[in-house]
C-alpha cells in the first residue's frame, strides 16, 4: 500500500509518515501541493492524506484535482474548529478528515478503514428488510434509525448482508474477514456472531441470521 | 468637609432659607389679609367709643378718664383737634406728624384708615410703628367740642405671655431638630466609616471583618449587600485557593514522573523497560497538554473574556462530528452507537459547543463497558432543544453524583489516571454560558444519562 502525504509542515509530515511507515504503508512525502501532483504524475498512489491550510494551492483544491482525475481515496487534516471545511470537504467527495492535534490509532484506524473499502470496490448502500449499511460513511440503519457498529462487526454482516437468503460457509466468511490471521477463529466468528444477534434484536430488525449446522451461516429476512 | 460638618452646614442653611421664605410669605398675608381686617376691627373700636361718648354726654375729664383706662387695657390713644391740640394716652406716640388723611377727618371725612395705608416698608415691621400715622381714626363730639380720636394697640400687647411661650416652643422646636440632626448624622456617618474600614480590610483580603450595622434603610441594605459580598468573594476566594493547589498538584504530578522515568531512561535498561518508560512519560505529556486545554478554557469563560462568537450551530452536525471523529476509541471498545438526530439548531459558540459533546461522549465511551452501547438523541420544539446522552456504562453512586460538576471531583481518584476531574465542570460552565441546563441521571453498573437542554427564545 502506497500513500502519499501532503503536508507543509515538516514536523507533522515526519510524524505522519513514521507511523505509517510502522504500520506497514510505503510513504512518499510531498511538501506542497505542487510537488504532489507532480509525484501523482510519475507513480501510482492508494490513498492521500492532505492537510488543508498550505501555502500556494491549498489542500481543498488538491482534494479536488486528485478525486476527479486520479480516483483516489483522501483524507483531509483539518485543524480544530474548521467545520465549515469539513463541510466544504463533504461536497468535495472527500472520503475522510482528521482534526489535528490527532492520535496515532485514530489515523491508523482511518487509513486502514478506507483501504480496506476501496479494495473491496463495494456497492455505497446495500438493503435487506429494515436494515441498511451505507459504507461510504460506513453507516447503519436499522429501522430508520441509526446506528454506528465496531467495524468488524459491521463488515460480517455487510457480508452477509450482500448474500441474503443464501448459504454462507463460515470459512469463507473467515478468510474474506479476517485473512488468515486468527489463532481461534471459530471462536471469534460465534462470539462475534452472538454480538450482532443481539444488536439486531434490541434494534428490532426484521432479518435474522439462522445457524446452518456443520456449514456456516444465512441471513433471512422475516416476514 | 466632613460629611457630619456637612450636615450641620445644610440644615443651619436650610433654616436660614426657610426664615426666609417664611418671612416673605408672612408679610404677604399681613399686607394683603392681616392688615385690612386690623384695621377694620380697631375702627369699629373707634366708633363705638365715639359713638358711646357722644351719646352719654360724657365731659372731657370723664372721657380723658376712661380713654385712659382704655389705654392701659393695650391701646395707644389720641385725641387731637383740628387745630393741633393733642392729648395722649397710653404710651405716647413717637412720631406726631399729620397727614391729609387725617386732617380729612374735619372736612367732613368719616373715617381714617391708616393702618390699612400706613407703609414706611413693605415689611411686617411696620407694622409696629409707634406713629400716629400707623392708626385708625374717627371724630367725636366732647363736650360740644370736635376732636380727632385716633387708636391702635400697643406694642406689648402685642408681646403677651402666650407669646413668649409660643416663641420658647418655635426655639425648642429648633434647637431640639439641630441636635436631632447632629445625632443622625452622627449615625450615618458612623455607619459609613464602619463601611469603609470593611473595605479596607477587604482590599487586603480579609473578608471576616464584622459588620456593625443594623438599620433597615438603604444603608442597611447597602450593609447587607456588603455582608452577602464579603460572603461570596470569600467563598471564591477559597474556591481560587483550592483551585491554585488543585492545579499545582496536578500540573506537579505528571511533571515528577516525566522526570523521574526520562532520568532512568539514561540508565542501563532492557528494551522492553524503556518502552515502558516511555509510555509512562507519553501518557504524562498528554496529560499535561490536556489539563492546559482544559484550564485555558474553563478560565476564560469565568473571567468572561472568552471571544464569544455565538451563531446558530446545527447540534445534529455537531454530535454527528465528534462521533465520527472518536470511531477509532468506539471501534477499540466494540461499542455500539445509537444515533437519533433530528435537525436542531441553536444559537451559541459552536468551539465551546463542541467541546461540550467531546467531553460527554468521550466519558460516555471511557466509562463504558466493552461491548456496550452508547445512544444519542436530539430533538427540539419550539420552546427548547434536548440532547440526550446515554451509556451503558459504569454508573455513577448516588451520593457522589451531585459532586461531578466540581473542579478537580474524580469519582475514582485511582481507576481514572487520564483525568483531571475537568471535564464536567467544564461542560457546566459553557452550558450555563449558553444558558443551558445540564441533569444527570444514574445507576451504578447499569449506565449513566446526561440530558442537556437549550431554551429557546
Amino acid at each position: 500500500m502506497h500513500v502519499l502525504v501532503v503536508d507543509d509542515d515538516e514536523a507533522i509530515l515526519q510524524l505522519v509518515s513514521i507511523h505509517l511507515e510502522q504500520a506497514g504503508y510505503q510513504v512518499t512525502k510531498a511538501s506542497n501541493a505542487e510537488a504532489a501532483l507532480a509525484f501523482l504524475q510519475q507513480q501510482s498512489f492508494d490513498l492521500m492524506i492532505i492537510d488543508v491550510m498550505m501555502p500556494g494551492m491549498d489542500g481543498f483544491q488538491l482534494a479536488n484535482i486528485v478525486t476527479k482525475q486520479y480516483e483516489l481515496p483522501v483524507i483531509m487534516l483539518t485543524a480544530k474548529g474548521q467545520i465549515e471545511d469539513k463541510q466544504q470537504g463533504f461536497e468535495q467527495r472527500i472520503d475522510d478528515y482528521i482534526v489535528k492535534p490527532f492520535e496515532t490509532k485514530e489515523l491508523l484506524f482511518r487509513v486502514n478503514a478506507i483501504l480496506r473499502r476501496y479494495r473491496k470496490s463495494i456497492e455505497a448502500i446495500t438493503t435487506a428488510g429494515n436494515v441498511q449499511i451505507d459504507t461510504n460513511r460506513w453507516e447503519l440503519t436499522i429501522a430508520n434509525q441509526q446506528y454506528i457498529w465496531p467495524m468488524r462487526e459491521l463488515e460480517i454482516l455487510y457480508y452477509l448482508l450482500q448474500r441474503a437468503n443464501r448459504n454462507v460457509s463460515r470459512w469463507d466468511l473467515i478468510d474474506d474477514i479476517w485473512g488468515d490471521t486468527l489463532d481461534q477463529p471459530e471462536f471469534t466468528l460465534n462470539t462475534h456472531i452472538n454480538r450482532i444477534r443481539e444488536r439486531l434484536k434490541r434494534a428490532e430488525a426484521t432479518i435474522e441470521i439462522v445457524t446452518i449446522r456443520g456449514f456456516g451461516y444465512q441471513l433471512e429476512v422475516k416476514e | 468637609m466632613k460629611l457630619q460638618q456637612r450636615f450641620m452646614l445644610y440644615t443651619c442653611l436650610i433654616v436660614l432659607i426657610s426664615i426666609f421664605i417664611g418671612f416673605i410669605c408672612s408679610n404677604l398675608i399681613y399686607n394683603h389679609v392681616v392688615k385690612e381686617q386690623m384695621n377694620d376691627r380697631y375702627l369699629a373700636i373707634a366708633e363705638q367709643l365715639s359713638k358711646q361718648i357722644k351719646e352719654h354726654e360724657i365731659t372731657l375729664r370723664a372721657s380723658s378718664d376712661f380713654l385712659q383706662t382704655m389705654s392701659d387695657l393695650g391701646y395707644q390713644i389720641a385725641l387731637v383737634k383740628e387745630d393741633g391740640e393733642m392729648k395722649m394716652f397710653g404710651e405716647p406716640f413717637k412720631t406726631k406728624k399729620w397727614n391729609g388723611q387725617m386732617h380729612a377727618l374735619f372736612e367732613g371725612g368719616k373715617a381714617y384708615n391708616g393702618i390699612k395705608s400706613f407703609k414706611n416698608s413693605y415689611l411686617i415691621m411696620s407694622h409696629f410703628a409707634n406713629d400716629i400715622q400707623n392708626t385708625v381714626g374717627t371724630k367725636i363730639e366732647i363736650d360740644g367740642e370736635e376732636w380727632g380720636l385716633f387708636l391702635r394697640p400697643n406694642n406689648i400687647s402685642f408681646f403677651t405671655e402666650f407669646h413668649l411661650i409660643i416663641f420658647g416652643f418655635i426655639f425648642a422646636v429648633f434647637v431640639s431638630s439641630i441636635i436631632g440632626i447632629l445625632f443622625m448624622s452622627r449615625k450615618v456617618t458612623q455607619s459609613l466609616s464602619e463601611l469603609t474600614s470593611a473595605t479596607q480590610e477587604m482590599a487586603n483580603h480579609n473578608f471576616q471583618y464584622p459588620l456593625m450595622i443594623n438599620r433597615k434603610d438603604e444603608i442597611g441594605q447597602l450593609a447587607d449587600r456588603f455582608r452577602m459580598m464579603q460572603q461570596k468573594l470569600e467563598n471564591t476566594d477559597q474556591a481560587r485557593k483550592k483551585f491554585v493547589n488543585n492545579v499545582s498538584h496536578d500540573f506537579q504530578s505528571p511533571l515528577l514522573n516525566i522526570r523521574g522515568y526520562s532520568e532512568l531512561l539514561n540508565e542501563e535498561i532492557s528494551s522492553s523497560e524503556g518502552k515502558k518508560y516511555n509510555h509512562i512519560i507519553q501518557t504524562e505529556a498528554k496529560r499535561l497538554s490536556n489539563l492546559t486545554k482544559q484550564l485555558l478554557i474553563l478560565t476564560s469563560i469565568d473571567q468572561g473574556t472568552y471571544p464569544t462568537n455565538k451563531q446558530i450551530v446545527r447540534v445534529d452536525e455537531q454530535l454527528h462530528q465528534v462521533v465520527h471523529s472518536m470511531l477509532w476509541r468506539i471501534e477499540e471498545k466494540g461499542l455500539e452507537i445509537k444515533l437519533d438526530l433530528q435537525p436542531v439548531s441553536v444559537y451559541a459558540d459552536r468551539t465551546l459547543l463542541i467541546n461540550v459533546w467531546e467531553n460527554l461522549i468521550g466519558n460516555a465511551i471511557k466509562y463504558n463497558k466493552e461491548f456496550g452501547e452508547i445512544s444519542i438523541h436530539c430533538n427540539e420544539n419550539e420552546s427548547k432543544a434536548v440532547v440526550t446522552i446515554r451509556d451503558t456504562g459504569i454508573g455513577i453512586e448516588q451520593h457522589t453524583l451531585e459532586k461531578i460538576f466540581e473542579r478537580f471531583y474524580r469519582v475514582d481518584q485511582a481507576r481514572n489516571k487520564e483525568g483531571m476531574g475537568l471535564g464536567l465542570s467544564i461542560v457546566q460552565e459553557v452550558l450555563s454560558y449558553h444558558n443551558a441546563s445540564i441533569e444527570v441521571e444514574s445507576n451504578e453498573k447499569e449506565g449513566t444519562t446526561f440530558t442537556t437542554v437549550f431554551p429557546k427564545k
